[in-house]
């Protein structure tokens, strides 16, 4: 009965939607659009990926979600809906009740992100200060956070300071704080890049088992695509600030439609499996988000930029049953095979 | 080919505290190892890398190579002669034909040069005055790719890849024979990092200088390097030729280190392998093999007896220290599956 409540639930609206999102930082050289009509779908329980290159708004849209932007942000059209509610329209008291309660997050410099002159303890039970509860009952619930993490003998280790962590310890800790909460979101902005390659192995682990624990939903922000392929069930892929391609991991991944989405995956060294002297590169540089912008974002880079591409920007065209891409390329695919 | 540079049981020791706390503590040995008796050559023209985590000592390597840290013990010769042992000043020639990329392409540019003159200070610095910097300037940016009039830009005007352009000219501003690349592709995007590879491999072609790389990174030795050795606490545990040991790992740690290595594939990734906890801390070496701890193969004896190197039979240039090497099974009509099993010799 309750499943059939929350299935549901599920199918009639997404947790988290962004809805037509513009935002602009005001800079002395002029208005920079790092996010330009973005629109994003998270479904409770699921893992969204958001793949891009330094500087496509990815972690803008992170930080959007979150209200941590810096006072030069300027949100100028769209809506964020969390749980119906637009987040955008919402007094700032009530929107801050949400964070560290519905809404929690981990950084991607596990260093930086602890207070280091507190000790874990303090600032875990402070987490919990919208939970009812006493001091003691606070650390306990800390303590079993940090031994699912693996954090081994936590009741030794809680009394420490940031600074007694190694590197993926102290992500671990983020993650057992930013959970702690049972947060219905987390938003997990490149959580894996500080870290080394073994370590990146076990903290993907512990975020996919803990998701399917906990049963929240994870906005992962990354620009690993190898981590992206393990962990996440749908990804969108952003180009300079624009959402150019979504859908299921696997669809984009096996049956990438757009163009930029093709050259990233076959940039990635990692695909390539014979040795050789010249990898593939994507010619050109990411065009400056200053000033308005006419046509595709991608057509300075793109190999098959035509006459269209200059004068319209492209719309999203659904290919499959769960992906959409913003290429002008499948109107005409579709034109012709029609 | 006769050998650019050697290393021979290089030791590097950093104290961890003075010594009238090591007194007053009654700490024994009141330093750590970072570099552990590791020897290695490098050949003219030839690329090599040390693969390892952070804290494996391979930036040390470079460092001391270069004389910005002194070794504790072992020798280091350039060309056939024993450099470890000269003063800085003595040292300056032999610099003069090592060149060193250093990690952070925009950190390690001043900030208040031009790019004109950071890539003209190495021939002020080794006191060469013969040609006009201007035109020195233009020839360097023109080999990395870069338009002319970038020599007036500064450092904070520069993207993460062109910072890393204008690292790779400053390197090659006296012609060395040897580059030293501390984690060339670290920081950059995965279009700009094929940019940057080969752009490396490019000149290396055109200039025939050898290339020592340091970098976790696996995909950038593969496609880089003739020969890679892994490091594990400060010491190399496996050796060989790049090709050879990512088609048959011996040593468990770098078939961890290679399957971390993703494809971005959602249906290829369910084979990783995931390590058991952390680098141990060099403070506290474990006994044995020193990889024992995580290792998912361990027996008794790993745990009490330190390995010695051994060699592939049919590959002498593979070296790895491991009781129970990893081996290939080849099952006819199913090549395409290649496990790794534990086998002895």
């Amino acid at each position: 009965m309750r499943q059939d409540g929350l299935t549901q639930q599920i199918s009639a609206r997404p947790l988290l939607a962004v809805r037509g999102l513009n935002l602009d930082f005001g800079t002395p050289r002029g208005r920079i659009h790092a996010l330009r009509n973005v629109s994003l779908d998270v479904p409770a329980g699921q893992v969204i990926g958001i793949v891009g290159e330094s500087g496509s708004g990815k972690s803008t849209l992170a930080y959007t979600v979150m209200g941590l932007l810096p006072e030069n942000a300027d949100v100028t059209a769209g809506s964020i809906l969390f749980e119906g509610k637009d987040l955008l329209k919402m007094p700032i008291p009530a929107r801050r009740t949400l964070l560290g309660d519905r809404l929690s997050m981990i950084f991607q410099d596990p260093m930086t992100s602890l207070n280091p002159v507190r000790t874990i303890e303090s600032q875990m039970i402070d987490i919990q200060h919208h939970d009812q509860g006493s001091r003691s009952e606070k650390r306990a619930r800390a303590l079993d956070m940090l031994l699912r993490v693996g954090i081994p003998d936590p009741e030794s280790r809680i009394g420490a300071y940031p600074h007694h962590f190694s590197g993926g310890m102290r992500q671990r800790v983020c993650i057992a704080m930013a959970l702690l909460v049972k947060p219905a979101l987390l938003v997990a902005d490149e959580p894996t890049t500080a870290l080394d390659a073994t370590l990146e192995v076990q903290i993907i682990h512990l975020l996919k088992d803990l998701q399917k624990e906990i049963g929240c939903s994870i906005l992962f922000v990354s620009h690993h695509l190898g981590a992206v392929a393990e962990l996440c069930d749908r990804v969108a892929v952003m180009y300079a600030g624009e959402v150019v391609e979504q859908g299921a991991v696997r669809d984009i991944f096996h049956n990438p439609a757009h163009p930029y989405t093709r050259a990233l995956l076959e940039c990635d060294p990692g695909r390539i499996k014979k040795s050789t002297r010249t990898l593939p590169t994507i010619p050109g540089e990411v065009p400056s988000l200053l000033g308005s912008k006419q046509g595709c974002i991608f057509r300075t880079r793109c190999r098959h930029a035509y006459n269209r591409c200059v004068q319209e920007s492209p719309v999203e065209y659904r290919i499959g049953l769960d992906q959409v891409a913003r290429c002008h390329l499948l109107a005409e695919e579709r034109l012709v095979s029609a | 080919m006769s050998a650019l540079l050697r290393v021979q049981d290089l030791r590097v020791r950093f104290r961890t505290m003075g010594p009238l706390k090591a007194l007053a503590t009654g700490t024994e040995a009141p330093f750590i190892d970072a570099v552990c008796g590791v020897s290695f050559e490098i050949r003219k023209g030839e690329t090599l890398a040390l693969v390892g985590e952070s804290g494996s000592g391979k930036s040390t390597i470079a460092r001391t190579i270069i004389g910005l840290q002194r070794a504790l013990s072992g020798s280091i010769s350039f060309d056939g002669q024993e450099i470890e042992e000269l003063s800085g000043a003595e040292r300056k020639p032999y610099l003069r034909r090592m060149a060193m990329m250093f990690q952070d392409p925009v950190g390690s540019l001043s900030p208040r040069l031009t790019v004109r003159s950071l890539l003209t200070e190495p021939f002020r610095i080794h006191g060469l005055k013969r040609r006009d910097a201007g035109s020195e300037a233009e020839r360097l940016l023109r080999m990395v790719g870069l338009p002319a009039d970038f020599a007036r830009r500064y450092p904070h005007q520069l993207s993460g890849g062109q910072a890393r352009r204008v690292g790779i000219a400053r390197a090659l501003a006296l012609n060395p024979d040897l580059i030293i690349a501390d984690e060339p592709t670290a920081g950059l995007d995965v279009s700009v990092q094929g940019e940057v590879l080969n752009l490396l491999a490019r000149l290396q072609d055109e200039l025939g200088m050898a290339i020592l790389i340091i970098t976790h990174n696996l995909n950038v030795v593969r496609h880089m390097t003739d020969r890679m050795a892994i490091m594990y606490l400060g010491r190399f545990i496996e050796v060989g030729s790049t090709e050879r040991i990512f088609d048959q790992p011996r040593h468990p740690y770098t078939e961890a280190l290679l399957a971390a290595n993703p494809e971005p594939d959602p249906d290829a990734v369910l084979n990783r392998i995931e390590l058991k906890g952390e680098v141990p801390s060099l403070l506290r070496r474990p006994s044995g093999c020193e990889f024992h701890t995580r290792c998912r193969y361990a027996q008794d004896i790993c745990g009490r007896v330190f390995p010695e190197p051994s060699t592939s039979p049919d590959d002498t240039e593979h070296s790895f220290r491991c009781y129970f090497p990893l081996k290939r099974e080849i099952i006819p009509g199913l090549e395409w599956l290649h496990p790794l099993s534990v086998g002895t010799e």
